[in-house]
């Protein structure tokens, strides 16, 4: 994600700042807006644990390349400020003068993958936009801006991968099943657990069939899924859609028979006082 | 009426008799010797099999039959599982390479644990850390199968009930579909 500001001088010259989000999951690049509402719940949560965001310059001169470093490192002694000034990529924003020529600005373009660029008249309606001459309460207004915004695309993000990988665990064309027995830790002798566990180290399945097979509530399938695919304990059997509708119309007629016998698997459940599933 | 048999196998003194015993509902027939071995810290060791049975509420019968642990005895090993609807092999942790016990009952038995579902349960694991029930899983990963791993002290009932409720969890899951994946090949 990228996000632009300007400086601008007296004279009306501007600075323009680029910013732009280090995905760390899938490369892509979005444009968001900063609603006002939730900005200090998410800024609360995320500086929770405060990581770093790197800011870079171009094309700026020498003595505001100085201002902007030393109000950073003195912002920088306030244990929640996330900013630090770098000299090379990659940047989660980048400040650029407005002063690049057109063919400049493509290749930032280019480095940056996409670019958002304020115009004057724009800039001074923004609230992210600078003006020269660059002040500490106003760099530091905008990076604050600058970093809610990065984190709330961040989250929902987040968000967006959890609801796609819950796709994949409840998807008919993909299953699990078990490359080994899970450590003792995961496990923490949880029945629930178990009981899954031996079913995904028999067959493949997905979220819905082992809940169906197991009796446990789907939720709590989805939720060990996840914890084996993050332990690294599964392995993924892919069927192509048709394939995975024809498989599946096959499990469910093999359920209905019964096989061996539901009736004699529940009496040894009994019997020993397992409980029926 | 139907019968479900269960062979336990698994290292000499590991205490296949005692949880065969264990869950029993009459005294189980026993084929136990005194043992004259001294490198096995075992009063008796099984020199037959032993057997035990569980009627059920519907009139079928779980039969637990327990293999003698010692190599000589392996043609036994083999006639057993042939009717056998799951196996649950148990190890001694304070054996000097119980590893290698594993590997053993592995082999012996490779040609029906692809489709003969199996249960591991290492006893001794309070006395003898040392390898992991980790460490057992990751061994059996490399012959390509996930079967269950647990620690158990086989005098105690419930121990014994974890491994059978786990095989007979393994025995459903094969009952239940039809779309069994086969044995992935061995790394």
């Amino acid at each position: 994600m990228q996000i632009s500001a300007e400086f601008r001088d007296s004279e009306g010259s501007v600075c323009e700042s680029h910013f732009r989000r280090r995905d760390r999951w899938s490369h892509t690049e979005h444009f968001v807006d900063m609603p006002d509402a939730g900005r200090q719940g998410v800024r609360a949560f995320e500086r929770a644990g405060v990581s770093s965001l790197r800011l870079g310059v171009c094309k700026l001169p020498e003595a505001e390349v100085a201002v902007i470093r030393t109000i950073i490192q003195l912002y920088a002694t306030d244990g929640t400020f996330a900013w630090t000034l770098v000299g090379e990529s990659p940047y989660d924003a980048l400040l650029v003068d407005a002063s690049v020529t057109q063919a400049e600005s493509s290749e930032l373009t280019h480095m940056v993958s996409s670019m958002r660029v304020f115009s004057w008249e724009e800039s001074s309606k923004r609230v992210h936009a600078l003006e020269r001459p660059i002040r500490a309460d106003r760099l530091k207004r905008w990076l604050d801006d600058t970093e809610l915004a990065l984190r709330q695309a961040q989250s929902s993000e987040m968000v967006a991968d959890e609801q796609s990988m819950m796709k994949v665990e409840v998807s008919n064309s993909v299953r699990f099943m078990l490359l080994r027995w899970p450590s003792a830790l995961l496990l923490r002798n949880d029945l629930d657990k178990v009981h899954m566990a031996i079913l995904l180290s028999q067959r493949a399945l997905n979220a819905i069939e082992l809940a169906d097979i197991s009796g446990l509530p789907l939720s709590q399938c989805i939720a060990f899924i996840q914890v084996l695919r993050v332990a690294g304990a599964l392995e993924l059997h892919v069927t192509p859609g048709a394939m995975a509708r024809s498989q599946e119309a096959g499990e469910f007629k093999a359920l209905r028979r019964g096989g061996f016998g539901r009736s004699f698997i529940n009496g040894f459940r009994r019997r020993l006082g397992l409980g029926e599933p | 009426m139907k019968e479900c048999e269960i062979l336990f196998t698994g290292a000499v003194g590991a205490g296949k008799t005692t949880a065969i015993g264990c869950i029993g509902e009459a005294l189980p027939a026993m084929t136990d010797a005194l043992n004259v071995d001294t490198s096995v810290a075992t009063a008796c060791t099984t020199v037959g099999l032993d057997f035990a049975e569980l009627t059920l509420d519907t009139g079928n019968r779980l039969c637990l039959f327990g293999a003698p642990g010692r190599s000589r005895f392996d043609f036994l090993w083999k006639l057993l599982v042939r009717r056998a609807r799951g196996v649950v092999i148990l190890l001694d942790n304070s054996r000097p390479d119980p590893l290698a016990d594993l590997h053993m009952y592995l082999d012996v038995f490779s040609y029906d644990l692809p489709i003969l579902p199996c249960v591991v349960g290492v006893g001794r694991t309070d006395t003898h850390v040392a390898p992991s029930l980790d460490a057992y899983a990751g061994e059996i990963a490399r012959k390509g199968w996930a079967f269950p791993v647990f620690g158990v002290d086989v005098r105690r009932k419930d121990d014994v009930m974890l491994l059978i409720g786990a095989l007979v969890a393994r025995i459903e899951a094969d009952t239940r579909g039809s779309a069994r994946i086969p044995c992935r090949t061995p790394s």
